[in-house]
């Protein structure tokens, strides 16, 4: 018995691929707002308020009207971006090496853990992946 | 009048057409940096490094560079002439001497060519700061200071912040375009105004913006990252995301 499959492997596969893309592209935009709005209000991935600036610093960032945790400038949250990567790795880096050491300097220096995602959050990816290959 | 009188005076006419010259050399750097930023995004290997100094060239012709130099040119030819009729009608052309002619004369190139360095070092050095931001990922930091250096003693100098910040937005501007531009067609696929909270150096379009909390299509998206408003040293751009995060973010989705 001769098995004739009517496929197309070729069409399949790049529904997949940009099915995936989509998934991993949308993930990775929409958990930065996500996680630079979390940034802002001083909040870590549990919920806890992270360590405050200090009162001198706090004081010149208010008289500039600046209320948001880490924005002076804006440029260390501008820089938070993401790539994929094999595998369907995403992979969330500062895009500017100056803002990545200015965020390690917050994390190891001061301990304000800001840049984790809960387990919320990663579910939400993983999801979002899984979702997107529904009725392929 | 004398002699004297008669050069001051067209000195301060030189003067006028020179603060001219610069304001409207400042709009076509607007026009050249997001013109270069769309295209050296797209700059991915060596043989297109072959290729860039005539890709640099285009966009200068394209933002009206050259125009506006030969229209710096003819002007001071008009200027030249309208001092000669001038000396003539004072019956001092005759009186200056083969050398002062030719003195100035050369004074005149030398204002062209001054003026002509100026826009090419600041032309070279953005298209430099671009280059290196893409090609070795230097960070705004070695930018900016690459950029002091290089536009040192000139205007230019104090808008090296501004060229830098708008290289690095617009670079990452064009990134995200075109990471979306394999799923662009998607109806699922909205923009979203992303950025710095408005403060008080926020400009009115971009505050509008921000405040209508919304989700634009990718033509909405365009015409309005086109805006000649948020051209220059802006700090918000547009990021994409699915019509559901959106809705889930507060944002209103059409």
């Amino acid at each position: 018995m001769k098995f004739k499959s009517n496929i197309n492997f070729d069409k399949l596969k790049k529904d997949f691929n940009k099915r995936v893309y989509k998934a991993l592209e949308t993930s990775g935009n929409s958990t930065i707002l996500t996680l630079k709005k979390r940034i802002k209000k001083g909040v870590n991935a549990k919920g806890s308020q992270f360590k405050s600036l200090n009162k001198t610093y706090k004081a010149s960032k208010a008289k500039r009207g600046k209320i948001a945790m880490f924005e002076l400038e804006g440029d260390m949250l501008r820089a938070i971006t993401h790539e994929t990567k094999k595998n369907n790795i995403l992979r969330f880096y500062f895009d500017d090496e100056d803002m990545n050491k200015r965020a390690h300097y917050n994390i190891d220096k001061h301990k304000r853990d800001f840049f984790e995602l809960s387990d919320k959050e990663v579910n939400k990816i993983q999801n979002r992946i899984s979702d997107s290959l529904n009725n392929l | 009048m004398s002699l004297k009188d008669l050069i001051d005076a067209n000195q301060e006419e030189l003067e006028d057409i020179i603060a001219k010259f610069d304001k409207r050399l400042d709009k076509i750097f607007r026009k050249v940096n997001v013109l270069a930023t769309a295209r050296i995004a797209n700059i991915s290997d060596i043989d297109d490094v072959v290729k860039f100094d005539v890709i640099w060239r285009g966009i200068l012709e394209e933002a009206g560079f050259y125009n506006l130099l030969q229209r710096y040119v003819n002007t001071l030819d008009d200027l030249q002439g309208s001092l000669n009729a001038v000396l003539t009608e004072a019956g001092l052309l005759e009186t200056l001497g083969a050398d002062q002619i030719k003195r100035l004369t050369a004074i005149k190139e030398l204002q062209i060519k001054g003026i002509e360095q100026i826009g090419i070092d600041a032309g070279l050095t953005l298209k430099k700061g671009l280059y290196n931001n893409v090609l070795a990922g230097k960070t705004k930091a070695d930018l900016l200071m690459s950029m002091g250096d290089e536009l040192g003693g000139t205007k230019y100098a104090s808008y090296a912040k501004t060229y830098a910040n708008t290289a690095i937005n617009d670079y990452r501007q064009a990134t995200l375009n075109q990471r979306a531009e394999v799923i662009q067609d998607d109806d699922d696929i909205v923009w979203i105004y992303d950025g710095n909270d408005i403060d008080e150096v926020t400009r009115d379009f971009c505050a509008e913006v921000l405040v209508a909390n919304k989700a634009y299509s990718t033509d909405e998206k365009n015409e309005l990252e086109a805006s000649p408003e948020r051209a220059w040293n802006c700090r918000h751009f547009f990021t994409f995301v699915t019509r559901q995060d959106a809705i889930d973010m507060g944002y209103a989705v059409d």
